[in-house]
């Protein structure tokens, strides 16, 4: 019994040969080529609408016109003393815009970084 | 990291670490290698051939996904095997053939063999096997390839198939009995192979 079971063990392990056998490896590269593809544009396209959120917390947060007001009351941007900035900053922010601005810049981050792991590879 | 040349003459683990990191052009080269051995392992379980193929490109798109589960402890050829008969098992039973593990008809199962020797011995091996497994009730033919082609122990079959224990190991036994009456050397052949029937 032991004797046949090896034998159909060998016998199994012969594949057999296909005229397409190159034709089907080429179907499953361009296949696993295309799912990648799509997977970095889904990443790719959710790193950009959480970056256009976080660039829409910022705008509506109205940093622009903290800044203003900084630049305005310094005699240069660079000497601002950058506690104080820092300060004034998050004294305009509520602790919930603050959150969300933070996470939008996070995905920011996340979406240049995509951007840029992306184009190394392509390069 | 490796050049697109070299993937060819590297080892199968080899590939597969690469393919881990991200190289789809070394997984294919896996495919290439092992493509044939998987489309033959789902034609043998009884898939026609176009269902085969896309079982077996299913299963090598689900082996890249799970790349980092194979640790070289077995072939790789063997790991998308098991991989593609679980695949098939699904296929088979959402297909509604569940009920078939229950009846065995008896197929006509007179022996045969083509008696070739030297370098065609072997293809001869694989037809006498095809033709061989071809005679075979589906139920047994699953069994038996699942078990000895895919790699799956009895209580592996037996829950990928979601049947009991006992049916798949007479399957299993059953299919082993008509293929040894098949797949015996003819009388007067004389092969280092010839066995005694019990």
């Amino acid at each position: 019994m032991a004797e046949f079971e090896a034998r159909l063990d060998k016998m199994f392990a012969e594949p057999p040969a296909f005229e397409d056998a190159g034709d089907f490896a080429g179907h499953v590269q361009s296949k696993l080529n295309r799912n990648w593809a799509t997977r970095r544009l889904v990443i790719g396209a959710l790193g950009g609408i959480g970056g256009l959120i976080g660039v829409g917390q910022i705008v509506s947060s109205g940093v622009v016109g903290h800044m203003k007001s900084l630049a305005q009351g310094a005699p240069g941007f660079a000497s601002i003393d950058i506690r104080h900035w820092h300060g004034h900053l998050n004294a305009g922010f509520s602790p919930a815009t603050s959150g969300a601005v933070w996470l939008g810049l996070a995905a920011v981050g996340i979406a240049l970084a995509l951007a840029l792991s992306r184009l190394i590879e392509d390069l | 990291m490796a050049l697109k040349s070299t993937l060819p003459a590297m080892h199968d683990v080899e590939l597969a670490a690469l393919a881990a990191g991200g190289r789809r052009d070394a997984f294919g080269e896996l495919v290439r290698r092992h493509g044939s051995a998987v489309r033959g392992l789902l034609r043998r379980m009884g898939a026609q051939a176009a269902t085969a193929d896309d079982i077996a490109q299913d299963a090598f798109l689900a082996a890249f996904e799970q790349i980092t589960d194979f640790r070289g402890d077995g072939t790789f050829q063997a790991w998308v095997k098991r991989i593609a008969a679980r695949l098939y098992v699904r296929h088979w039973r959402k297909a509604a053939h569940v009920d078939l593990l229950a009846e065995t008809p008896e197929p006509d199962d007179a022996p045969r063999h083509d008696g070739e020797d030297g370098d065609a011995h072997r293809a001869a091996m694989r037809i006498d096997l095809d033709e061989a497994l071809r005679s075979l009730a589906e139920p047994e033919r699953l069994c038996v390839s699942l078990c000895y082609g895919g790699g799956l122990s009895h209580a592996e079959a037996a829950e990928a198939l979601n049947t009991p224990l006992g049916t798949v190991k007479s399957h299993v036994k059953r299919g082993l009995d008509k293929l040894r009456r098949r797949l015996a050397p003819p009388e007067g052949d004389g092969g280092a192979e010839r066995r005694v029937h019990g």
